[in-house]
Parts: C-alpha cells; structure tokens; sequence
C-alpha cells in the first residue's frame, strides 16, 4: 500500500514536472516592454535657407517654436547644431546623434516667380530613415503657413495625432482709449502672429464663435445700445446682425453642419436656449424651464446641445437631445460647473469649476466620468479647446489684468500666450 | 527496517514533493512574463557570477577537485536563488549532500571561457548520472541567465521607449530583432504593428537608442545563441493614463 502511495507520488511529480516543462520553454525569447518614459522628443530643425540665403520669414525658427510649444518637444538650439544639412544627401546622422536628436527636420527652398517652394524631410537619426519628404509651395505672404504646415506635418508624424499649427484664435481685446474703454475682436495665428482686427467699438463685443469651415465668425455686440448677435465673413470683413429682441441675446454657437446657430434668449422671460436656421431665419425654442439655461454648445454629431443650467440649484453641465427634448445632466463633481466645450471625439468635455472657491478650468471624460483639474491659475474661464483635441485655450488674470493661457489637455504643458495691450478674453480656437 | 526506510524515504518524499507543490505554485501564480523578469534581476546577476565560482576549484588537484566543486557550485547557486521567486532550482536539491565542502563561492569577475573549460573537463570526470544532472542544471541556469538579461534588456529599451501621446493602453507592436555577441543590435523589424505609425516608430526608436546591450558579452556563448541572436520584443504599454 505505501508502495503504491509512492507510485502515485512519482506519477504526481512527473506529471507535474511535465506541466512545468512547456512553461518555461520557449522557441525564441520575448521580452515584454510595458513601460516606458514620456520625455520631450528631441529634435533638430536645421535652417531652412534658399542656397544659403535666408528667406523673409525664418521658417525653421517657426517650426523650432511651434514645436516647442506643443510641449511634447524639444527642438535642439541652432547654435548647438553642428552642421546645417539642407537635403538628406547632406546629413551626417552623427552630428545628430551627438546632440541626442532623435529626428531631424531638413528643407530648402527655391524660388521662381514669386513663388516659394520648399521641399523638407523627417529623418529618424538613430536609424538613420527618412520618414518622408514632402513639398509645399506659396507666395512671400505665406511663408508663415508654409512653416505652420511644415510643423503640422512632423507634429503628425511624430505624436500620431494632427497638428493645429496652422488654426487661427479669435478674442476680445478691452483696453483704455481717451478716457474710455475700446472693445476689439481680433483674429491671430495661433502662435499670437498675424494679429487683424475684425470690429472696434465703444461697447463691450463678446462670445466669439467660429464657423465650422472657419470661415466666419459669430459674436455678441453691445453696439445698438443692447446685446444683439452678429456674424462676420473673416476674408470680406461683411457683417450682418441675426437678433435684435429684447433682453438676453448671447452665446451663438454654429452647428457643426454650418446651418444653424444655437443661442440664448430671454425674450420669453427668462434665459432659454433656441437654434436659428441661417437660410428660413426661424428660431426654435429647445428649452423650456423656470431655471437659467445658456451657453449651448453642439456635440460634434450634431444630435444634441450642452449647456449650462441651474435647475438643479447650482450651475450644472445638462445634455439635450434635440429630436427627443430630453435633458440629461452631466456634472456631478463641485457646485460650480459651467461654460461647456466638446472636443472633437465628442467624450471630453471641458468647462469652468469651482474647488475650494476658485475658478479653474477641467475636464471631464464622459465615458468614464473621470473629472480632472487642468489649471493651477484662477479666475479661468472661457475654455476653448483646439481642432485636435490635444490643447485648450482659456482666459484668466495675471495680476489684475486679462491674459490668455493654454494648457494640453493631459495638463502636462501650461503656458501664458504673449501679453497684449489691455485685457485679453474670451479665446475661441478656430476649428481648422 | 524496510518499514523505517520507507518511512524515510517517505520524508524526503514528500519534502520533494512539498517543494515542487511550492514552485508549481509560484510558477502559475508569479510567471507573468514580464513580473518574473523584473523580479527575477537582482538575483540572477549573482547567479551568473556564481558559475565562474567553479574557476575556484581549478587550483585544488584536479582528480579530487572535479568530483566534489561541480556538484558543489550548483547547489550553492540554489540556495541563494531561493529568497528570489526562482522556482526551478528547487527540485534540483539533489546533489546537495555532495556539494556541502565548498563553499568559497567569491564573486569572480568574467572567464566565461576558462569556466566552460573547466565545466568540461569536470564533466568528463563525473559519472553518467552525474553528467547528466550537471547538464540539466547547466540548462536551468543556461534559463535563469537567459532571463536575468531579459531583464537587462527590458531596462534598456524601456529607459529609451518614448511613447507618442497618441499612445494608448492595449496598443501593441512586435519587433523582432537581431543581436551579435558583442551586444550589438544588427537589424530590427515589425513583426506585427500596432496600426498607428507613431507608436510603431516609437518602439523601433526606444530600440535604435538602446543600440547596444553590452552586458550580454559576459553570457557564455550557447546561451547568446540560444536566447538572444534574435529576439521578439512586444512593446504594450500598461502605464498610460489612458
């Protein structure tokens, strides 16, 4: 008997010895990577010169900033580059390496009958590959969009998402004028260059919102003595007024098939949000509630409307489906949450909430529901956030004056944008 | 006295088997591929230092050295692997009884050669059973090296690996790459991509950057060619936010 018990604990050890064996076996060795480090990617941008000539613009110093500004890299400094490779042929891939570059931009330019052509190369230095090569052509005006395009394309590359170099921001500029306040609605680069002016007036201009082919604007002007919406073609500077009704007319917001506009009125007594149709001019009341509702913005599928509400006894964040008119609210987190905005994939959300008694600007992932505080400023409000989803714009105080912010919606870069004469608010990121 | 023996033997039995209950259960509850790996570091570059231990013998006079250093070394190796989660040197406890009287086990630099040497000359001096048990350990830490530097080579890619913001928790891409003897990364290619280009060029980089992975210079060469002349490399990052 114990004999067969030994039997059987030989069987048991062989057998277990076989289940072991194929563990630990393998053909050809894998090595699992699941971590890793998320640092700035190294970059040389190399001068982009016409044989040697420099250009009107410094495309390659464009690039070097808008890339630095994204936050996810690090261009290499000129003086520190060793060579100035203008083709691939040209590149000593050690030079770079040198440096720690992990890609190399390198472009040159001619020039023929006005026009500039620069043909410019992605080149991985440790594998010393070319991701691509690419050209792109333009007037002496646009040597800025050709740089901007030039940034979109490695940013793309690079990260895996599209770049928004090449978007433009518009917002309202409030500033002392002989004695008296000077209202200025403005469209710039979004790196701040190429400033235009769009409308100057004595009374307050608010609530910018773009088109979306980005080719007009919407705003709210005080100029008739009360608040009325007004759009504005941005190449012919042509306005025309769409509300003149008594009290509140604010917040236009464009759907994203470009026909309608959604609104505030309070014309039937207290705030409510309507859509406009641009070709029948007809206004459609979408609420109907005791309680403030505003600020109204499209989720990206045109089905519904996000907007700000206090029918719950604080400002919250409440969704309503337009052919079904139901409202569902959204925030929960804080007492304070307002001011909505959709990125693109339509899942986070981004508005203006109060902790512990500041204004801050967060986000919100909808699928999750996970709320993240993006800002260390206070007073922050009017969050835009940019075509790609990756960085928002907001206005906030620096001292007692107005400036604009951004901040990357992982809240990993934050940066104030250049100061301006007088108060900056109310950014709106263009939507290409 | 037959009774007894068995009762004896019962022991050990079921001591044996006791501890390969244990190993089984750390090898189905701690093998995850890439937990083992980290873990296992530490410990087996000790281990490798250990096998040059058998250098040690050579001074002593050959005949009698042979017999008693080689099952010696191995056992000692055990032990210590032990504290770590190492399960496979368990079972092999056997030649523990010979291998007691040395013990001087300092950590040697390198003779990767002398020691292959050395393991041979010894191997012709022990019996068949002997011989056999020797290889089989030798496989186990031919194993345990192999994963030691595994974990190298996890830290040296990983060290380089940056992720594109694009990155997501369940992407995946496989590489397979190519190494000769001095470390030296030869070629790299997708085996399989993730789909999305910036991660995929983002894990050949962490690889170009890494470029050479001089430590597996010291591993003796049937464990290069076995292990690491060509690799598979699975990059899937587990600590992304998102």
């Amino acid at each position: 008997m114990r004999k067969s018990g030994i039997t059987g604990i030989c069987l048991l050890m062989l057998l277990c010895s076989v289940a072991v064996f194929p563990l630990t076996v393998s053909a050809e060795l894998t090595i699992e990577i699941t971590q890793g480090v998320d640092n700035p990617t190294r970059i040389g941008i190399a001068p982009i010169t016409r044989d040697g000539k420099s250009l009107p613009e410094d495309v390659s110093k464009i690039v070097s900033a808008d890339l630095q500004r994204s936050g996810l890299f690090r261009p290499i400094p000129r003086r520190d580059m060793l060579s100035f490779p203008a083709t691939t042929k040209e590149v000593y891939y050690r030079d770079w390496r040198i440096l720690g570059a992990e890609y190399l931009v390198v472009g040159k330019t001619t020039h023929r009958g006005g026009i500039y052509e620069i043909t410019f190369s992605l080149l991985e230095v440790h594998s010393a590959k070319v991701v691509f090569t690419k050209v792109v052509k333009g007037s002496n005006t646009q040597l800025r969009d050709l740089a901007h395009y030039i940034s979109d394309e490695v940013y793309l590359a690079v990260t895996g998402i599209p770049g928004a170099f090449s978007t433009r921001v518009a917002y309202v500029t409030a500033a002392p004028f002989n004695g008296k306040m000077r209202f200025r609605l403005m469209v710039s680069d979004v790196d701040g260059a190429r400033e235009r002016l769009m409308l100057e007036s004595k009374e307050p201009i608010m609530s910018p919102a773009w088109s979306p082919d980005a080719k007009q604007l919407a705003y709210v002007s005080f100029e008739t003595g009360r608040p009325a919406i007004f759009r504005q073609d941005l190449a012919t500077a042509k306005r025309e007024q769409l509300t003149n009704f008594r009290g509140l007319n604010g917040a236009p917001s464009w759907s994203p098939d470009g026909r309608q506009l959604a609104l505030v009125l309070s014309k039937d007594g207290n705030p409510e949000i309507y859509t406009f149709d641009l070709q029948s001019r007809r206004f459609t009341r979408r609420t109907k509630h005791f309680a403030i509702d505003t600020e109204p913005n499209w989720t990206p599928d045109g089905k519904s409307l996000i907007f700000t509400s206090d029918r719950g006894g604080s400002p919250q964040i409440y969704k309503l489906g337009i052919a079904s008119g139901s409202v569902e609210r959204l925030t929960f987190r804080g007492s304070y949450n307002a001011r909505p905005r959709l990125a693109k994939d339509g899942r986070t959300l981004v508005m203006v909430h109060r902790d512990q008694g500041r204004f801050h600007i967060a986000s919100q992932d909808l699928v999750t529901g996970d709320v993240r505080v993006l800002t260390q400023t206070y007073l922050d409000e009017s969050p835009t956030v940019a075509p790609n989803g990756a960085m928002l714009l907001y206005a906030t105080k620096k001292g007692s004056k107005g400036v604009l912010a951004a901040v990357s919606l992982d809240a990993g870069v934050k940066f104030f944008l250049p100061a301006r004469f007088g108060d900056v608010r109310e950014p709106a990121w263009s939507p290409k | 006295m037959l009774a007894s023996r068995f009762v004896s033997f019962s022991i050990a039995i079921l001591v044996s088997l006791a501890l390969h209950g244990f190993v089984i259960y750390l090898l189905v509850s701690h093998w995850g591929p890439e937990k083992s790996l980290r873990k296992a570091a530490p410990p087996k570059y000790v281990q490798a230092k250990l096998v040059q231990l058998e250098e040690k013998a050579k001074p002593k006079p050959k005949p009698k050295a042979k017999p008693k250093p080689k099952p010696k070394a191995k056992p000692k190796p055990k032990p210590k692997a032990k504290p770590k989660p190492k399960p496979k040197a368990k079972p092999k406890v056997k030649p523990k009884p010979k291998a007691k009287p040395k013990s001087k086990p300092k950590p040697e630099p390198k003779p990767e050669p002398d020691s292959q040497k050395m393991q041979q000359d010894l191997a012709s001096a022990l019996a068949a059973e002997e011989e056999f048990l020797a290889e089989e350990q030798a496989a186990e830490n031919d194993e345990q090296l192999a994963s030691s530097y595994s974990a190298y080579i996890f830290d040296r890619v990983a060290g380089n690996w940056n992720r594109p913001p694009s990155a997501r928790r369940g992407m995946e891409v496989q590489l397979s790459i190519q190494l000769v003897p001095t470390g030296q990364l030869i070629s790299v290619s997708i085996v399989k991509s993730s789909g999305n280009a910036a991660f995929d060029r983002s894990a050949e980089q962490a690889v170009h950057k890494a470029g050479r992975f001089e430590k597996l210079q010291e591993l003796p060469p049937r464990v290069f060619e076995q292990y690491f002349r060509q690799l598979h490399l699975v990059f899937r990052p587990e600590d992304l936010r998102l």
